[in-house]
């Protein structure tokens, strides 16, 4: 989780990721930022996130995110 | 020369998608969201290679396009037409590969493009710009007077086009500030959108006589007033071409902060 909250701060410092739950709805993060956390995702983690799974649910927090790491690391 | 393929549903993009999306790759495929809409309107074309693909949305007299390169020496032969894409990046190098991969196909370096970003607690004090007066426009002919400054002032493939028959549903949403003088004259014009809780600031443009007497800021101030609608934690958003110093010093000293967030438009005509 330290090094996803490293990788979220690179690429938007200013945003609080502890603390966000609407990074989505809110309209904190965007797509361009989307793209970059996937992208920064899969060099990391080793995770390729498919279009399918974008569920913007998946993206409201850095917890969420997270998971969703945590659950394609399982599927894997 | 392969001729751009329609995509007719959204499996066909998320095929697409699929097969392009390897590791390793570059793109700039934010579409997401928009991407249904896109393919119900019939918008979304594809002209895909061996091992890269790229994605063109047609808008007004030009195609805009998003791309997956998986593979620096595949090239992809476009029909001809104007053509302008963005390279999106973070911190201060521009990302040489794609850059060389798209002037193989013909593009031009257009101009850069910064992201900042505002919280109201952390903006400067409002100034008073005296003589100048500044009101959310309420009669069509204004709106369409601030479009037609709008587009006449910025780039059209970099910004974005506002067509006049957009008037009246700007006029709708209360999403344009005019900025006149003390016999009413019309100087400037300000686009604002309130998008989730954070208002953008999408265009503002002074007329040539004007510059450099305020009417930017007054047009600047009248919009965080009209953002400020979460207190202290109201959010504030906006793109500035990063040549246009006086526009960046003005955003700077307001408060606003860069967001490590920019644009290389590229242009093929």
């Amino acid at each position: 989780m330290e090094k996803l909250l490293e990788i979220l701060k690179g690429i938007r410092p200013d945003v609080d990721f502890e603390n966000e739950t609407a990074l989505i709805d809110d309209g904190i993060l965007d797509s361009f930022d989307v793209v970059s956390i996937i992208s920064e995702l899969d060099d990391a983690f080793d995770v390729q996130i498919r279009i399918t799974e974008l569920d913007p649910e998946n993206f409201n927090s850095a917890e969420a995110i997270w998971k969703l790491v945590q659950e394609l690391q399982a599927k894997k | 020369m392969k001729q751009p393929v329609k995509l007719k549903t959204f499996e066909e993009y998320s095929q697409l998608v699929d097969r392009y999306n390897r590791k390793g790759r570059v793109t700039n495929d934010y579409l997401q969201n928009e991407t249904a809409d896109l393919i119900i309107h019939d918008s979304l074309f594809a002209i895909c290679g061996e091992d890269n693909a790229v994605l063109l949305v047609q808008k007004a007299g030009f195609q805009r396009l998003y791309y997956y390169i998986n593979n620096p020496e595949e090239s992809i032969e476009l029909p001809k037409g104007e053509y302008v894409t963005e390279i999106l990046f973070r911190g201060e190098n521009v990302p040489e590969a794609e850059v060389k991969w798209l002037e193989e196909l013909g593009f031009k370096k257009n101009l850069i493009r910064d992201q900042y970003f505002a919280k109201y607690a952390s903006l400067s004090r409002p100034v008073f710009i005296s003589g100048l007066k500044t009101e959310v426009a309420t009669e069509e002919e204004d709106a369409v007077w601030a479009i037609n400054l709008f587009n006449s002032t910025f780039d059209k493939w970099s910004g974005d086009f506002i067509p006049v028959e957009a008037a009246p549903l700007l006029i709708q949403e209360q999403a344009l500030l005019i900025a006149r003088d003390v016999n009413g004259a019309r100087l400037g014009a300000l686009h604002l959108e309130l998008k989730s809780g954070c208002m953008w600031l999408n265009h503002v443009a002074v007329v040539k006589e004007a510059r450099g007497m305020g009417v930017g800021l007054g047009l600047v101030e009248h919009y965080i007033e009209e953002g400020h609608i979460n207190g202290d934690n109201s959010r504030y958003m906006l793109w500035v071409q990063r040549q246009n110093v006086p526009a960046v010093n003005l955003y700077k000293k307001k408060g606003f902060v860069p967001m490590n967030k920019s644009t290389l438009s590229m242009i093929k005509l």
